[in-house]
C-alpha cells in the first residue's frame, strides 16, 4: 500500500483556511472487467469487450439516457460520482442505484486512491480541469490495462476535454454520436440539450438566430457570488415559488432575517422551485406592493385557482401580509423587501410531469420538432423540447427533464423522458399526482415479496409457546374503523375487574413480527414511509398480503399484536400500564357507524355493546381531561366521496361525518401513543422516534386573529389552553360559524413532525395540538413506517429484540426522521390532489349551486370556502383585465370589500351564493369556476 | 455525507480495518529524562516525561507508597487549521485526567514511593484520534524514561459510521458524530462519546484492540530497536 | 537514527565514514543480543530457583520485563539493567550533585533523583554534639549552588537518602564546571576520580551522571587541616587559574558532552585518560588515541561544534579498533 498526501485549501465562512488531509494510494483497486488476467474478477461487472468511461457532465445531463438498457458496459469513475454527488445529489442517487443494479453493467472505479490514476492537483489548475485529467489519465490506464483485450471509449461531451483526450491517443466521442453508432434512433429523444458550452448537436437546426434579445441578466460567476455573499450585498436562500402565482417567490434569507420576495420571472431570473440562489435586494423605491403586482408582464394568464381548503399552514397559500398596508395610508413603504436572483447557487431540476402546449403538427412530421412542455405543478415554467414523435405526444401526459436555461431563451430546454398516459384520463391524472409527489406506486419487487410469509398464514404453535408473547385469544377483542376498511391495525377490549376498575387493551397488529430490519421488504417500507389514500385506491407502504391479511387484525381469525393494556379507574386515570406482544382473536370487526348505532341502541345490552359504553364513557372523561390540559380541537373540512363501482367515477360528495365512536376509538390510540411514548424514551433517551407538533407563532396566527378582530371577536392565543378556550366561546348566529373559526385556526398551524429525540431538547418534545409533552406513533403500523419504527424500539425496551443498527447511527436516524416527515405530507399532498381531481371530475357535468363563506378579502374579489365540498376558490368581482378595480375598494380594519357606491359590501366570514362550473379555457386544462349569484 | 464508499473505501482512501501510517520517535527532548513523538498519520504528538523525582507539591501526594504521576496535556496553538487560543477548557482537563490515570494503572508506581513522575504531552498537529496518540506518546517516553511498567499501554480508537466499523477515524471521520471509542489495551476502555449497544460496542471494541496491537508491534519495535542502539553504544 | 540528533555540519565524507563507523559499532555490540524492552518475556529456566530482580515482573509463569534494557543474570538473580532513566542510589556510590537548600542540620543536595540530605560532618575523632553554633555556621560550609561531591551512606525510611563527605576526597568542588550525562554512561568502577595530570585537572564522574570538570587539587592529609591550613587554604582559592588549565577544563568539559550526545561510555574514556598518565603505559595505539582527545581539545578552537566533529570523529573511527586493542592489552597483562 503505497501512500502519499494531498495539501488543499479550502474555504469556509469567507477565511482561507489550509486543509491537509491524506490520501493512500492502493494497488488492490481492480478493473472490473471479466476478460482482465491481472485483477481479481471476483467483484467484476464489465463483460462486453466495449467498455465506454463517462465524463462528469454526460452522467450529470444524460442520466435519463443512462438508465435505459440499451447503454451498458459503463465504468464510472470515482471522481465523476464525487463531483455528480456535489452537483446534483438526486443525479447521484440515481447513478448510484445504477451501479448497484445488477441487471446493470456499471462498475465503480474508485480512481482517486488508485497508485497509478491518482492525479495531484497542478498549480493553477482548476478543479474542473483535473478532474478531466484524471478522467483521461483513467482511461489511458483502461486502455493500457486492458491491452487488446477491450476497447475503451470516452463519452465527453466537453469539447475541450474530447481534444484533449484525442491527443493523448485516447478514442473519445460525444454522447450524441455514441447513441447514434448504436442505432437505436427512439433513443435519441433522450439526449439531453446541450448547453451553449457543449458541443451543440450537430443536426440541432439552429432554430435560435443569435439576434434574439437577451431575455435574462446573466448569472454572476460564482467567485462574485461567494464575495457578494461574504460582503452582504448578496442574500443565500431557497427559492420557493408560490404554489398559487408562479410568478411570485420567496426566498427564505437568513442574512436579512426575513423573506424576500421575488416578483415576476425576470426577476426570478431563471431560477427554480427549491434552487439554493443568491439574491440582490432591489431598491426600497422599487419595493412594490403586492396588490399592484399585475402578472403584467407575461401573457399567460395564471391566477388562483379553485382549490381544496388546505388544512393547515404548510399547504395553505402565502398569506399576503396586508397588515402593513394600511389602507389609509397609501404613501408607505412597504415593508417587505423585494430582491432579485444574481445566481443560481445549487439547481434543483429534477423531472416533471405535464403535457404539451398544442400546437400544429409541422408539416413533415417525422424529423425532429421543438414543442413547449407545460408542466402540471404551476410553479414550473414552461419548457422547450425536441421530439422525433410530436404526434404521439401531443394528447399525453409526458414526463420531462430540464437541461439548461440560456440567456436568450425565455424558457428553459428539457428533453422528454418518458409518457404516462392520455390526457383527461382518471388513471393518467392519478398517476401525475402520484409521481407529482413523489410517492413509489411500483409493484412490489420479488425481493420484497420474497420476504414474506408463506400463505395461508396463520398462528403457529411456536407462536403461541413463545414466552414473549401473551395469549390473550379469552379476552372480547373488537375493531372499529370506518367502513370497508381492510387494513384494520387496531382493535380494543374492555373487561370490568372485580374491584371495580376497568382493563382496557389497544392491541396493535404486530407488523414487526413479520417486518425484520434490514430485509428488502424493511427497506422498501422504510423508503415508502406510508401508505397513500387516494379518492380511488390505496399504495401500500407493505404488501397486500400483509396489509389486509396477515396483519390485518380481522373478525374471527387469530392475528399477532403487540399490546398495551391499562388498568383504569372508573374516573379514567391510568392506574398501571403494560406492554405485551400478545395473540388476539378479534371477535367484531365494526365500522364507526355500527359502533355507534349499537351505543346509541339502548335495547341492545350485548357483552360487546356494553364494553362499547364504558369505553365510551372513560373516552370521554379522557377526552375532556385532555381538553381541560389545553388540547385543540380543530377542525379540518373533510370530504368523503361516494364513488361508482363500476366506472369509478365519484357519484357524490359530502363532509365526512365525525362521531362519538371516531372519538371513542382517537382517544385510546392517542392515550395508547403517549403511554408508548414515554416507554421508550424512557428506555432510549437519545434514538427515540417522536412526534412534535410546535407551537405556531403570533406571526402565523395573524391571519386568523386579523379575521377574528374584523368580526369583533377576540382570540386569545398566548397558550394552547388559552386558544382553546377562546375558540369554544366563539360562537356565531350559525352552527357552521364555530367550525368555521377552528378550520381557519387549523390552517394558521404547521403541521406535527417526526423528530429523534436526540436532535432535541425536552422542552421542544411538546404536542402543541395535543397538549401532550410526549407522543409518538404507534396505532398504525401497517400503514406508517414510523409506527413500525416504534414498535421495534418498544419491543427493545422491553427485551424482546435487540434494537437494530440504526438507531446507533443519530445521523441515520435523523435521515430517517426527515424522509417520514417528507413522505408523510406528500402523501397528504397526493391525498389533496386526489380529492381535487375528483372534486374536478365530479363537477364537470354537474354545475352546482352552493352556499360558501368568504374567508379572505383580495383587492378584486375575495377568496371563498365552501364547506359542503371542502373547496375554496376566488370570486371575482371585477372582470379580469380591468386593471385597477375601480369599483371597489379594500376595507382592510373590517376585512371588507366595499363597492365605491357603497352599495354593496362582502365581508370575512360573510355567507354568499356561488355557482361552481367547470370551464376549459385552455385545452386539457379544465379548472372550477366560482361565480357569485 | 458518505464516510464509506460502497465500494468500502473512506475519503482517504483506506479501508475500514486500516490504520493510519505510524512514525514514532524516541528522545526528542533533551532536557526530559524520557521523550517521544508519535504520528498517527497527520496527527503528531510530543511527549516528555520527568521523573521519577521529588515530589513538588506535598499536598498532591494521595498515597504515600507509591509514586504520584502527574499530567499535561495541551494542544499547540498551529495544531488545527484555525489557530486556538490557549485555554484550560474542560476538554483538556479530561483529557489529562484520562491519560493521566491511563498511565498511572501501567505504571508500576509501587516500586517508587515518595517521587513523582511528570508526564507532559502537546499536540503538535490534530487530525483526529489526538488522545491515543497521547497515550502512544506517552508510553514510549515512559520507556525512554525507563520507568518500570506492567504492559505498554497502547491506544487506537475505532468508530461506527454508514453502519461501519471504522479503525483510527481521521478528523473528518471523528467528527462525523457518530459513535467512537477510544479503546487502551492493557487497562480497560477509558472512554465512549455516543452511545452503542453491546453487540455493535463488540465488534467496534475489537476493531480497536486489533489496531491497539498493531501498534503496540510497532512500539516494541521502536523500543527495541532504541534499546540495541543505546546499548551498543554503551559497550563499545 | 533514533538517537537525539547533534548539529554537527559533516561534509560528505564525513558523514560517509561516521555512519560507517555507527554501522561497524553495530556489529561489534554483543550485549545487545539481550536486551528487551517492555514486556518481553526474558527465557528463564524454571527448574532452577531464581531471583527476580529490578525490572523483571512475573506474570503467570512468565517472567517479563518492566522496562527497556539488557538481562542481566548473576547467579540466580535476573535482572533487567536499564539504560536511559534516573539514577537509583546505591550506598557507597560516589555522586556529585548540587546544594539547594540549607536546611536545620543538613543541606538538600540535587542528585537528579530522590531527595537526598547531607548531614552536618561531624569530627568522628572528636565525638563533639553538634552545637547551635555549628547550626549557625552552615552557611560557611555549603551554601545553595554549591558543588559537592558524596557518597551515598543510607536511605532514610522516606525514601530520601543521606550523603555523606567523611574523606577529604569529598567536599566542596570549584574551579570547574559540573557537566550531566545520563546515568548510565557512568559504570560503577573502582575509582571515580582521575587526574589528568598532564593537563592539571581532576575528574569526578558521579555515578548520577553529574561530572565535575575541575583544577586539579592536591588532597592533603586529613591531620595537617587546621586552622592554619584553611586560612592558607582560602589563600590559595582566591588564587588565580591559569588560563590554560580553563581551557583545558572547557575542552574536557566539551568532549565529555559530545561522548554523552553520542551516548558512548564515559568511564573507558577517561579511566583510560587518566590512567594513561598512571601507568605509564606505552601502547602506542593508545597514545595516539589520548593524544588525539586530548589534541582535539587543544586544538585553539572553542567552537562546541566542531570539536564534536572532531571528536565523534576520531571516536567513530577509533572505537573500532581502538578499545578492543587497549583490552586485550589490558587482559594480556
Amino acid at each position: 500500500m503505497l501512500q502519499s498526501k494531498v495539501f488543499n485549501k479550502k474555504t469556509r465562512g469567507g477565511r482561507i483556511q489550509k486543509q491537509v488531509r491524506e490520501v493512500y494510494l492502493r494497488d488492490d483497486i481492480y478493473c472490473g472487467a471479466f476478460a482482465c488476467k491481472s485483477c481479481d474478477t471476483s467483484a467484476a461487472r464489465l463483460s462486453s469487450p466495449k467498455i465506454i468511461v463517462l465524463d462528469t457532465n454526460v452522467v450529470l445531463h444524460q442520466i435519463d439516457l443512462l438508465e435505459n438498457q440499451a447503454i451498458d458496459n459503463v465504468v464510472v469513475l470515482s471522481v465523476v460520482l464525487d463531483e455528480v454527488k456535489n452537483r446534483n445529489r438526486s443525479v447521484y442517487n440515481r447513478i448510484r442505484a445504477l451501479c448497484s443494479n445488477p441487471a446493470k453493467q456499471f462498475y465503480v472505479f474508485s480512481n482517486h486512491v488508485h497508485k497509478d490514476t491518482y492525479v495531484q492537483a497542478m498549480e493553477r489548475e482548476s478543479a474542473n480541469d483535473h478532474n478531466d485529467r484524471a478522467i483521461r489519465v483513467a482511461t489511458l490506464w483502461y486502455q493500457k490495462h486492458l491491452g487488446g483485450t477491450s476497447q475503451v471509449l470516452l463519452v465527453t461531451n466537453d469539447r475541450e476535454n474530447k481534444r484533449k483526450a484525442t491527443e493523448e491517443g485516447i478514442s473519445a466521442e460525444t454522447i450524441e454520436a455514441y447513441v447514434k453508432s448504436i442505432g437505436q434512433p427512439d433513443l435519441l429523444d433522450l439526449l439531453a440539450q446541450p448547453t451553449a458550452e457543449d458541443i451543440t448537436m450537430e443536426d440541432a437546426d439552429d432554430s435560435r438566430p443569435s439576434k434574439r434579445k437577451l431575455v435574462y441578466l446573466e448569472h454572476k460567476p460564482m467567485s462574485e457570488i461567494t464575495a457578494g455573499l461574504h460582503r452582504g450585498i448578496y442574500h443565500q436562500g431557497k427559492l420557493r415559488v408560490n404554489r398559487f402565482n408562479p410568478f411570485e417567490a420567496y426566498v427564505g434569507s437568513e442574512s436579512i432575517g426575513e423573506e424576500i420576495i421575488i416578483y415576476g420571472r425576470s426577476n426570478m431570473n431563471r431560477a427554480f422551485d427549491g434552487d439554493i440562489v443568491a439574491i440582490e435586494l432591489l431598491p426600497r423605491d422599487q419595493w412594490q406592493e403586492e396588490k399592484a403586482l399585475s402578472i403584467a408582464e407575461e401573457d399567460e394568464d395564471e391566477d388562483d385557482t379553485v382549490h381544496l381548503a388546505p388544512n393547515s399552514a404548510d399547504d395553505a397559500p402565502r398569506i399576503s401580509s396586508l397588515a402593513q398596508e394600511t389602507s389609509g395610508d397609501k404613501n408607505a413603504v412597504p415593508a417587505r423587501p423585494s430582491g432579485r436572483v444574481v445566481g443560481v447557487i445549487r439547481r434543483n431540476w429534477h423531472s416533471y410531469c405535464g403535457s404539451l402546449e398544442p400546437m400544429s403538427l409541422p408539416a413533415g412530421s417525422g424529423g425532429t420538432a421543438h414543442a413547449l412542455f407545460v408542466s402540471k405543478d404551476r410553479r414550473i415554467p414552461k419548457i422547450r423540447i425536441n421530439t422525433r414523435q410530436l404526434q404521439n405526444l401531443l394528447n399525453m401526459r409526458i414526463v420531462v427533464a430540464v437541461d439548461s436555461w440560456d440567456r436568450q431563451s425565455r424558457y428553459p430546454s428539457g428533453h422528454y423522458v418518458r409518457p404516462i398516459g392520455k390526457i383527461g384520463d382518471r388513471e393518467t391524472e392519478t398517476e401525475v399526482v402520484l409521481i407529482e409527489n413523489d410517492v413509489d406506486y411500483s409493484p412490489f419487487s420479488s425481493q420484497v415479496l420474497a420476504c414474506l410469509p408463506p400463505l395461508p398464514w396463520s398462528v403457529s404453535s411456536e407462536d403461541v409457546s413463545n414466552p414473549v408473547r401473551q395469549d390473550l385469544r379469552h379476552l372480547l377483542v373488537f375493531s372499529v374503523d370506518p367502513p370497508g376498511c381492510k387494513d384494520i391495525d387496531d382493535a380494543l377490549h374492555c373487561t370490568s375487574l372485580p374491584n371495580g376498575n376497568f382493563e382496557v387493551g389497544v392491541h396493535i397488529a404486530d407488523v414487526t413480527n413479520f417486518v425484520h430490519p434490514g430485509t428488502p421488504l424493511d427497506d422498501e417500507a422504510s423508503k415508502r414511509g406510508t401508505s397513500v389514500y387516494l379518492v380511488d385506491r390505496r399504495i401500500d407502504m407493505l404488501p397486500k398480503p400483509l396489509t389486509e391479511d396477515i396483519c390485518s387484525l380481522r373478525a374471527d381469525v387469530e392475528r399477532l399484536a403487540f399490546s398495551v393494556i391499562w388498568e383504569m379507574s372508573p374516573e379514567a386515570e391510568i392506574i398501571s400500564t403494560r406492554f405485551t406482544k400478545s395473540i388476539i382473536k378479534s371477535s367484531a370487526a365494526l365500522s364507526y357507524v355500527e359502533a355507534q348505532a349499537r351505543m346509541d341502541d339502548s335495547r341492545l345490552t350485548d357483552t360487546v355493546t356494553t364494553d362499547l359504553r364504558n369505553m365510551n364513557t372513560l373516552a370521554k372523561i379522557m377526552r375532556q381531561r385532555r381538553i381541560d390540559r389545553g388540547a385543540l380541537t380543530l377542525a379540518s373540512a373533510e370530504v368523503k366521496f361516494q364513488i361508482d363501482t363500476e366506472t369509478h367515477d365519484p357519484l357524490d360528495i359530502g363532509m365526512y361525518q365525525i362521531r362519538e365512536a371516531n372519538q371513542m376509538v382517537e382517544e385510546f390510540m392517542l392515550a395508547a401513543n403517549v403511554s408508548v411514548a414515554e416507554q421508550i424514551l424512557n428506555q432510549f433517551s437519545s434514538c427515540s422516534l417522536l412526534r412534535r407538533h410546535p407551537t405556531p407563532t403570533r406571526e402565523m396566527l395573524e391571519p386568523l386573529l386579523r379575521t377574528a378582530a374584523a368580526i369583533g371577536l377576540t382570540l386569545d392565543v398566548s397558550s394552547s389552553k388559552a386558544l382553546a378556550d377562546s375558540l369554544d366561546r366563539a360562537v356565531g348566529e350559525d352552527p357552521y360559524f364555530n367550525k368555521l373559526i377552528r378550520i381557519l385556526a387549523t390552517r394558521c398551524m404547521t403541521q406535527a413532525v417526526y423528530f429523534c429525540s436526540g436532535d432535541l431538547t425536552p422542552p421542544e418534545y411538546h404536542h402543541y395540538g395535543l397538549a401532550a409533552p410526549l407522543y409518538t406513533h404507534f396505532t398504525s403500523p401497517i400503514r406508517r413506517y414510523a409506527d413500525v419504527f416504534v414498535h421495534r424500539l418498544l419491543a427493545a425496551s422491553l427485551g424482546i429484540y435487540k434494537l437494530p443498527t440504526v438507531f446507533q447511527d443519530r445521523p441515520q436516524l435523523t435521515s430517517v426522521a426527515d424522509n417520514l416527515n417528507y413522505r408523510h405530507r406528500n402523501a397528504q399532498m397526493a391525498s389533496r390532489a386526489s380529492v381535487e381531481l375528483h372534486t374536478l371530475i365530479y363537477f364537470r357535468n354537474r354545475p352546482t349551486d352552493a352556499e360558501a363563506r368568504v374567508v379572505k378579502i383580495r383587492s378584486n374579489g375575495f377568496i371563498v370556502f365552501v364547506p359542503k365540498y371542502g373547496i375554496e376558490g376566488p370570486v371575482y368581482l371585477t372582470a379580469k383585465g380591468e386593471k385597477g378595480a375601480g369599483d371597489w375598494y379594500v376595507d382592510e380594519e373590517k376585512q371588507k370589500i366595499v363597492k365605491m357606491d357603497g352599495s354593496l359590501s362582502y365581508s370575512v366570514l360573510q355567507t354568499v351564493k356561488i355557482h361552481m362550473e367547470v370551464v376549459e379555457p385552455q385545452p386539457n386544462r379544465p379548472k372550477l369556476q366560482l361565480t357569485l349569484l | 455525507m458518505e464516510y464509506v464508499s460502497p465500494e468500502g473505501l473512506r475519503l482517504d482512501g483506506r479501508r475500514f480495518n486500516e490504520m493510519r501510517q505510524i512514525v514514532a520517535e524516541i528522545g526528542v527532548v533533551s532536557k526530559a529524562d524520557g521523550s517521544a513523538v508519535f504520528e498517527m498519520g497527520n496527527t503528531k504528538v510530543i511527549a516528555a516525561v520527568y521523573g521519577p523525582r521529588e515530589i513538588q507539591n506535598k499536598s498532591q501526594q494521595l498515597k504515600h507508597d507509591r509514586a504520584l504521576v502527574l499530567c499535561e496535556y495541551s494542544m499547540a496553538q498551529f495544531s488545527t487549521g484555525d489557530r486556538r487560543r490557549q485555554k484550560q477548557d474542560r476538554r483538556t482537563t479530561e483529557l489529562s485526567l484520562v491519560i493521566r490515570q491511563t498511565m498511572e494503572a501501567c505504571i508500576l508506581t509501587e516500586l517508587m514511593p515518595h517521587s513523582q513522575i511528570d508526564i507532559f504531552l502537546q499536540v503538535l498537529q490534530a487530525d483526529g484520534g489526538t488522545r491515543s496518540a497521547c497515550i502512544n506518546a506517552a508510553t514510549l517516553a515512559l520507556a525512554d524514561a525507563g520507568i518500570p511498567m506492567r504492559d505498554l499501554a497502547v491506544s487506537c480508537s475505532a468508530g461506527y459510521l454508514n453502519s461501519t466499523p471504522l479503525l483510527d477515524l481521521n478528523y473528518v471521520e471523528d467528527s462525523a458524530g457518530g459513535a467512537d471509542v477510544t479503546v487502551g489495551i492493557l487497562p480497560k476502555t477509558d472512554k465512549m462519546d455516543a452511545k452503542l449497544p453491546m453487540e455493535t460496542f463488540e465488534t467496534v471494541f475489537a476493531l480497536a484492540s486489533e489496531g491497539c496491537k498493531a501498534i503496540a508491534e510497532r512500539i516494541r519495535e521502536v523500543l527495541e530497536e532504541n534499546t540495541k542502539q543505546l546499548e551498543y553504544r554503551r559497550a563499545a | 537514527m533514533v538517537m537525539r540528533k547533534l548539529e554537527l555540519p559533516l561534509n560528505q565524507t564525513q558523514k560517509v565514514r561516521f555512519e560507517r563507523a555507527m554501522e561497524q559499532l553495530q556489529s561489534l555490540s554483543s550485549t545487545a543480543q539481550n536486551s528487551v524492552s517492555v514486556t518481553d518475556s526474558i527465557a528463564v529456566n524454571h527448574e532452577d530457583a531464581l531471583l527476580k530482580g529490578h525490572g523483571t515482573y512475573e506474570v503467570e509463569g512468565e517472567l517479563l520485563s518492566t522496562v527497556c534494557g539488557v538481562v542481566e543474570r548473576v547467579d540466580k538473580l535476573v535482572y533487567v539493567r536499564t539504560l536511559r532513566a534516573r539514577y537509583k542510589p546505591e550506598v557507597n556510590d560516589i555522586v556529585v550533585g548540587r546544594v539547594i537548600e540549607v536546611a536545620q542540620k543538613r543541606w538538600r543536595v540535587d542528585i537528579h533523583s530522590t531527595l537526598a540530605y547531607m548531614d552536618l560532618p561531624h569530627d568522628d575523632a572528636v565525638q563533639k554534639r553538634k552545637t547551635s553554633e555549628d547550626e549557625l555556621n552552615m552557611r560557611n560550609i555549603f551554601v545553595e549552588d554549591d558543588v559537592v561531591c558524596a557518597e551515598v551512606h543510607d536511605f532514610q525510611r522516606d525514601g530520601s537518602l543521606v550523603l555523606q563527605d567523611k574523606s577529604q576526597k569529598y567536599g566542596k568542588l570549584e574551579k570547574g564546571q559540573l557537566l550531566k550525562v545520563d546515568p548510565y554512561l557512568v559504570k560503577r568502577s573502582y575509582n571515580h576520580f582521575h587526574c589528568i595530570e598532564s593537563l592539571g585537572i581532576d575528574l569526578i564522574l558521579g555515578r548520577n551522571g553529574f561530572i565535575w570538570v575541575g583544577e586539579h587539587f592536591e588532597v592533603r592529609d586529613p591531620m595537617i587541616v587546621d586552622d592554619e591550613n584553611s586560612t592558607e587554604n582560602t589563600g590559595k582559592e582566591q588564587s588565580h587559574t591559569p588560563l590554560e588549565t580553563r581551557r583545558s577544563i572547557i575542552r574536557i568539559g566539551n568532549a565529555i558532552r559530545v561522548l554523552s550526545a553520542y551516548k558512548t561510555c564515559l568511564d573507558q574514556s577517561f579511566t583510560l585518560l587518566s590512567q594513561r598518565t598512571k601507568l605509564k603505559e606505552d601502547v602506542y595505539r593508545t597514545k595516539v588515541l589520548v593524544m588525539l582527545c586530548i589534541r582535539s581539545c587543544r586544538l585553539a578552537c572553542f567552537d562546541l561544534t566542531s570539536i564534536c566533529l572532531l571528536v565523534s570523529k576520531q571516536i567513530a573511527e577509533l572505537s573500532r579498533v581502538f578499545w578492543r586493542t587497549y583490552f586485550f592489552h589490558i587482559s594480556d597483562k
